[in-house]
């Protein structure tokens, strides 16, 4: 059965996540051995419509690509880990920073629970800044 | 010629160039400028605000020229038909401006030369804070 992934943020909207793990087995690992995380949710500056959250036990510099996606879809949520980061789309978005313009991360997971409202919380990181974030095994 | 900046609490000048002559003139007609600032989704390091009306608003794109946004950097981004209102745009650190289609050019407007590291650290606060307030105007700038 496929692992699946609470995500909580702000003042308590809980989402749930179907994750990749067929798909990209050695970075769904790698996420499970993480958990439970807690972190800071913030807008991203070169990718559009996400936000994201660095985390130190998520850096890998020499992990292999795996369910490699450059266009993000809203409710994707996007592990790149050479940076340690975790990316949740919420609109139209791509793996970006300031040296390139269309880069790939790896499709980790996606939001299946909850969807519209956390859509909206994640948008929120935007005009109302950062937000706190938890994730848990579900 | 110089102008006056205030960001959140913090205060410089600019410094206005002759790189692009009306993109200036035009900002120099819209002055004062009272704007919600917020931090770019695309570009990088920088912070912009809309301009939906006023002579900078009306720009056309005769005098875009650049893409890349240095710290300090004070440009406009015209208005078309995709997205019609014009953007102020200010850099704080490494930025580019970029749409989601990929790099789009600017006009050159100036540059904070006083107060520099305050207003920056007010613009970096934005990408975890939200948006700030800017006013640009021609008040005790000399």
């Amino acid at each position: 059965m496929p692992k699946r992934l609470r995500i909580e943020i702000g003042d308590g909207h809980v989402a749930e996540a179907a994750v990749h793990d067929a798909a990209a087995p050695a970075l769904a690992d790698l996420l499970w051995r993480a958990l439970p995380i807690d972190g800071t949710l913030r807008h991203v500056r070169w990718s559009g419509e996400a936000a994201y959250v660095l985390v130190d036990a998520l850096r890998d510099s020499n992990a292999d690509p795996e369910n490699a996606m450059s266009i993000y879809r809203p409710g994707a949520i996007i592990l790149r880990p050479e940076h340690g980061e975790l990316a949740f789309a919420y609109g139209q978005a791509q793996a970006r920073d300031h040296m390139s313009r269309g880069a790939a991360g790896c499709h980790l997971a996606t939001v299946d629970t909850g969807l519209e409202s956390y859509l909206e919380e994640i948008a929120r990181t935007r005009r109302s800044g950062a937000q706190p974030l938890r994730l848990r095994a579900a | 010629m110089n102008i006056s900046i205030a960001v959140g609490g913090s205060r410089g000048v600019v410094e206005l160039w002759d790189d692009a002559p009306r993109s200036v003139h035009a900002l120099l007609e819209s002055l004062p400028i009272t704007a919600e600032l917020r931090h770019c989704r695309w570009s990088g390091d920088a912070c912009f605000a809309d301009v939906e009306e006023g002579p900078l608003a009306e720009l056309d794109g005769s005098e875009v020229s650049v893409i890349s946004i240095y710290p300090g950097t004070v440009v406009v981004r015209v208005a078309e038909e995709a997205a019609p209102s014009a953007e102020l745009l200010v850099g704080y650190g490494d930025a580019e401006h970029r749409w989601p289609t990929g790099p789009k050019l600017v006009a050159l407007l100036g540059e904070i030369t006083d107060g520099r590291k305050e207003i920056f650290d007010e613009l970096r606060k934005t990408a975890v804070a939200g948006p700030v307030t800017m006013r640009l105007s021609r008040e005790a700038a000399e």
